[in-house]
C-alpha cells in the first residue's frame, strides 16, 4: 500500500516536469511564468521527495527525503501566492506583502534540515517513517498554509465577484484546483499529528497545479462544467482501473519483481485496462455532458433546419441573432454587413439590438479589424486579446493586437464574428458581453462559428436571392418601357399612315376637282351640248376648262415637289452661290401682269445697301418666293405687295407683304402645314393644291433659314424669310 | 305657264363657281329649273323656301360641311322628303356609308360622272318618286 502512495509521488514528479515543459512552450517568459516555474518546482521538489521518502527502508534515508520534501511544500504556498497576485495584477500594489512573505519564508527553509522543523520520522499507521513536526513545523502550517495559500485564495474570491468575463473564468479554474488542493491537504497533513489516516489526496494534488496552468496558459478557456465532469469520469474509473490492478497484480503477480519493475508492469497493465475501457468511458462523459450537448445540438440543428427556407435575408439574421441571443444570453447583438457591391468599403447596421449607434458602430469600414477577420476567419475575442498581447513576441504583431482592440473597443464589441461569404467577408456579427458577465468558453465559439458560417451562407443566398428580385423587377421595367415605347412608335405610325391616306384623300379631291370639270365640259361640248349658247358664253366656257387645265398643272407639280420634300433625306439638288436680288426681280416681274390684273400694285424695294451672296437653289428659291408673292396676290382685294430683302448680321431677311384679309390668330400655329389654310381663306380660294406654304417652309429650311409670318386679321401679312449668308446649307433636314 | 309648273327644279349646294356655271348650263339644256348656292347655311335657306324637286349637295365647303347640311335637311320637316344626292371628289368609302346613313339618296363622284350621266341620275329618282 505504501508503495502505492510512493508512485503517486513519482506521477506527480512527472507531471510537475511536464506542467514546467508546458508552460516554457505556451508562456511569454515573464514574470508570471518564471514565477509558475518556481511554483511547479516546488510542487516537482514535494512529489520527488514523496517518492523516495515512502520507498525508503532506513531511518535516515526516509528522514532526508521526508525533509526535502517539507522544503517542496514550504515553498508551494509562497510561490502560489506571488503567482495570484500576477495573475491578479496587483502584485506591484501588494509588494510589501509579497517581500515579507518571502522573508517569513527564509526561516523554514533554514530550519528545513534541522529538528527543529522535522524532528524525525516514526510509525504512524501503515507507515514505518512517517516525519515528526517540530515546533517551527506548527508556524509553517499556519504561515504558510493558513496565510499564504488563504490569503492568496481569499484574493481570488474577492476578484471573482467583481472581475467579469474570462478571469472570472480563470479564477473559476483555479477554484476547483484549490478545492482538490484542500481535499489532497486533508488527507495529507493529520498522519503529522498521529492521526493515522493515509495521503489519499497525492492523488487528486496534480490537478490544483494544472488548473493553475490551464487557466494562466490558455486564453480560450473551455466550458469548465464540461472539463469537470469530464476530468472527473476519467479520473475515477483511471484511479479505479490503476487501484484494482495494483492490487491484484500485487498479491498475484509481481510481488517478487523489483521495485521499479513492480511499477512498470502495474502502469502498463492498468494502461491497457484504461484503454480498454476507453469506449466505456466515452459514453458515460457523453451520457453525463449530453444534456449540454445537446442543448447545443438542439440550437444548431433548428437553425439548420429553417435557414434554407427563409430567402429574406432580413429574417435569416433575425434567426441568427435571436439563437444566439437565447444561447447566449448577450448584452449586446447586432449584424453589419458590407454595403451593396463587393466593391465598397463600407458596413451596414443590418440589425442591431443593444448597441449604441451614437458610438460609431454603424460607421465601420473597411479597417484592421475587417481586413483580419477576412484573412483568419476566425472570431475574434476582444478579451482573448488582452492576453494575446503580453504572448506575442515582436512590435509589430504587438501593435496590430492593440488596432484590433481599439477598433473593437470603439464598436462596443466583446466578440466579433466573420460571415465569410464565397467573395471573402460579407459582414460581421458583433457581440456584447454575456450578461452574467461570463467568458465566451471554447465550446460558445464553437457553435458560434457553426452558427455564423451557415448565417453567411444563408445571408449571401437571400441577397442572391434578392438580386435576382431585383433584377426581374428592373427586367420587368424595362419589358413595360419598352412595350410603351412600341405603343408609341405604333401610334406614331399609324398617325404617319393616316397623315398618309389623309394626303392621298386630298390630294386626290384636289386633282379631281379640276378633272371634272374639264371632263365634264369636254363631254358637253363632245354632245354638242354647246350648240344652244351664243358665241361669248361658248367662248367663256371653253376657258374655264382651258383655266382648270393650267390650275391641274399646278397641283400637280406642288403635289409632285411636296412628296419629293416631304422625306427624310430631301436635299437641294443644284446649290450655286447667287444673288436673292435676282430671283426676287425674276418673280416680281412675272407676277406684275397677274397683280394688276386685280388691281393690285407689286413693287420690289430696293435695299439700302448691296445684298451679299448666298448659297442657294435657284430654281427651288424662285418657287418659294413665287409661292408667297401668289399668295399675297391671292388674298390681297386691294393695296400694295411689297418684296424686300436686306442684310441683318450673318443673315439675309426677306420679306413679302401684303394689305390683304390677313390670317386669324388660330391659324398660324398650322400654316406651314400640307393641306392647311386658314379659315377665312378657304371662302375666298379653294382650289389650290394647299401646298404652297408647306413648300416653302420646306425650302427655306433645307437652305438653312427659317420662315415665319406676321399677321392681323382683315389688315394683312408678312411672311419673312430668314437665309444664313455664310454657305450653310443643310446636307439632310431633320423632322 | 302649267308646262312651266311642272319642269323640275334642281338645287346645287357647292362653292366651287366653275362648277356650278357648268351645272347651270347643263341641267337648264335638260330642260330642269336650276338654283344655286355658295353656302351650306344658303342651301337650307333655299331648300325651305323653294321646296326644289332634288338637292346636289357638295361636302367639302367651309363653315357647313355638306354632312351637317344633310344632316340640317333631313332634321327639317318641309325638306325631309327631298331627295339629296352627295355631290363630291372625295371619294371616301365611310363618307358614302355615313351619308347613307344620314338619308342621301345617293353618292356621285363627280370626276368619274359626267354631267349628262348626273342629269340621269336624277331624273331616275325623280321617276321613282313621280311613278
Amino acid at each position: 500500500m505504501i508503495e502505492f502512495f510512493a508512485i503517486t509521488g513519482l506521477i506527480n514528479t512527472i507531471v510537475a516536469i511536464a506542467l514546467v515543459l508546458y508552460v516554457s512552450a505556451k508562456s511569454p517568459k515573464t514574470t508570471i511564468y518564471w514565477v509558475f516555474v518556481g511554483l511547479s518546482l516546488a510542487f516537482g521538489t514535494w512529489s520527488f521527495g514523496y517518492w523516495l521518502w515512502l520507498s525508503s527502508t532506513e531511518y535516515d534515508q526516509a528522514l532526508f527525503w521526508s525533509r526535502i520534501l517539507s522544503l517542496g511544500s514550504t515553498l508551494i504556498p509562497l510561490f502560489y501566492l506571488h503567482w495570484v497576485t500576477l495573475l491578479l495584477g496587483i502584485a506591484k500594489k501588494r509588494w510589501a506583502l509579497l517581500a515579507f512573505a518571502y522573508l517569513l519564508t527564509i526561516p523554514f527553509l533554514i530550519f528545513g534540515f534541522d529538528t527543529l522543523f522535522v524532528s524525525g520520522v516514526a510509525p504512524v499507521g501503515t507507515f514505518l517513517f512517517w516525519p515528526q513536526p517540530g515546533p517551527l513545523y506548527h508556524l509553517y502550517i499556519i504561515v504558510a498554509y493558513i496565510g499564504f495559500f488563504g490569503y492568496g485564495s481569499w484574493l481570488l474570491w474577492k476578484h471573482y465577484q467583481k472581475r467579469r468575463g474570462q478571469m472570472r473564468l480563470r479564477i473559476k479554474y483555479i477554484f476547483s484546483g484549490i478545492v482538490l488542493a484542500v481535499i489532497g491537504g486533508f488527507t495529507n497533513f493529520p498522519a503529522w499529528y498521529g492521526i493515522p489516516l493515509s495521503p489519499y489526496g497525492n492523488v487528486v494534488t496534480p490537478f490544483f497545479f494544472i488548473a493553475c496552468a490551464y487557466a494562466m496558459v490558455q486564453y480560450r478557456l473551455r466550458d469548465i462544467r464540461r472539463v469537470i465532469t469530464f476530468a472527473f469520469v476519467h479520473v475515477l474509473l483511471g484511479g479505479a482501473v490503476t487501484v484494482a490492478v495494483a492490487i491484484l497484480s500485487w498479491h498475484f503477480i509481481v510481488p517478487n519483481l523489483q521495485p521499479i519493475l513492480q511499477i512498470g508492469f502495474i502502469a502498463g497493465l492498468s494502461g491497457i485496462v484504461y484503454e480498454l475501457l476507453r469506449h466505456f468511458l466515452h459514453k458515460v462523459t457523453g451520457a453525463v455532458t449530453s444534456a449540454e450537448i445537446k442543448k447545443r445540438e438542439d440550437a444548431v440543428r433548428d437553425v439548420a433546419q429553417k435557414l434554407p427556407h427563409i430567402i429574406d435575408y432580413k429574417e435569416v439574421i433575425d434567426l441568427i441573432i435571436d439563437t444566439i441571443k437565447e444561447r447566449m444570453q448577450l448584452e449586446r447583438t447586432g449584424v453589419l454587413l458590407r454595403d451593396g457591391s463587393k466593391l465598397s468599403s463600407h458596413y451596414k447596421i443590418a440589425r442591431v439590438s443593444g448597441f449604441d449607434e451614437g458610438n460609431g458602430i454603424g460607421l465601420v469600414r473597411d479597417n484592421f479589424l475587417t481586413q483580419y477577420l477576412a484573412r483568419t476567419h476566425k472570431p475574434l475575442v476582444k478579451e482573448e486579446l488582452d492576453l494575446l498581447i503580453h504572448q506575442v513576441k515582436t512590435e509589430k504583431e504587438r501593435q496590430g493586437i492593440t488596432s484590433l482592440k481599439k477598433h473593437m473597443t470603439q464598436i462596443e464589441a466583446a466578440l466579433c464574428l466573420p460571415l465569410i461569404g464565397k467573395e471573402g467577408l460579407i459582414g460581421i456579427i458583433v457581440l456584447g458581453p454575456k450578461i452574467s458577465g461570463e467568458a465566451f468558453t471554447h465550446e460558445d465559439l464553437d457553435l458560434l462559428r457553426i452558427l455564423s458560417d451557415q448565417a453567411a451562407i444563408a445571408i449571401e443566398n437571400a441577397q442572391l436571392y434578392k438580386e435576382v428580385q431585383d433584377f426581374n423587377q428592373t427586367l420587368q421595367k424595362k419589358v413595360d418601357e419598352q412595350t410603351n415605347e412600341i405603343a408609341e412608335h405604333a401610334d406614331h405610325l399609324e398617325k404617319l399612315l393616316s397623315m398618309r391616306s389623309e394626303f392621298l384623300d386630298v390630294a386626290s379631291h384636289q386633282l379631281r376637282t379640276p378633272v371634272s370639270v374639264i371632263t365634264g365640259i369636254l363631254s358637253m361640248v363632245r354632245d354638242g351640248d354647246l350648240e344652244a349658247l351664243d358665241e361669248r358664253e361658248k367662248k367663256k366656257f371653253i376657258d374655264s376648262a382651258y383655266q382648270k387645265g393650267l390650275k391641274l398643272n399646278n397641283i400637280i407639280n406642288d403635289i409632285l415637289r411636296a412628296s419629293e420634300m416631304d422625306t427624310a433625306t430631301f436635299t437641294l439638288p443644284t446649290v450655286q452661290d447667287g444673288q436673292i436680288e435676282d430671283i426676287i426681280k425674276a418673280v416680281v416681274e412675272d407676277k406684275k401682269l397677274e397683280a394688276e390684273n386685280k388691281k393690285l400694285k407689286l413693287v420690289y424695294q430696293l435695299p439700302e445697301t448691296a445684298l451679299p451672296f448666298l448659297s442657294l437653289d435657284q430654281e427651288f428659291m424662285t418657287q418659294a418666293l413665287t409661292n408667297l408673292v401668289d399668295n399675297a396676290i391671292k388674298y390681297s382685294g386691294t393695296g400694295t405687295i411689297t418684296v424686300g430683302a436686306k442684310r441683318e448680321d450673318n443673315h439675309l431677311l426677306l420679306y413679302v407683304k401684303d394689305k390683304g384679309i390677313g390670317i386669324p390668330e388660330k391659324d398660324l400655329p398650322k400654316l406651314f402645314r400640307k393641306f392647311a389654310r386658314a379659315k377665312n381663306a378657304k371662302e375666298m380660294y379653294t382650289d389650290g393644291s394647299g401646298l404652297g406654304l408647306f413648300i416653302v417652309k420646306q425650302v427655306v429650311e433645307a437652305h438653312g433659314g427659317m420662315v415665319w409670318v406676321e399677321s392681323v386679321e382683315d389688315e394683312g401679312s408678312t411672311f419673312y424669310v430668314k437665309l444664313p449668308i455664310k454657305g450653310y446649307i443643310k446636307k439632310s433636314r431633320n423632322k | 305657264m302649267a308646262l312651266k309648273n311642272t319642269k323640275p327644279k334642281v338645287l346645287l349646294i357647292e362653292d366651287d363657281p366653275d362648277q356650278i356655271h357648268l351645272y347651270e348650263i347643263k341641267f337648264k339644256l335638260e330642260g330642269f329649273d336650276i338654283i344655286s348656292a355658295e353656302k351650306g347655311s344658303l342651301g337650307i335657306a333655299l331648300a325651305r323656301e323653294q321646296k326644289p324637286d332634288v338637292i346636289l349637295l357638295d361636302l367639302i365647303m367651309d363653315e357647313m360641311g355638306g354632312l351637317d347640311v344633310l344632316r340640317a335637311l333631313k332634321a327639317l320637316e318641309e325638306t325631309r322628303s327631298i331627295p339629296v344626292f352627295l355631290f363630291t371628289n372625295l371619294a371616301k368609302k365611310e363618307l358614302a356609308e355615313k351619308g347613307r346613313d344620314l338619308g342621301a339618296a345617293g353618292f356621285i363622284i363627280k370626276a368619274d360622272n359626267e354631267p349628262s350621266r348626273v342629269v340621269e341620275m336624277v331624273n331616275k329618282i325623280l321617276g321613282k318618286i313621280r311613278s
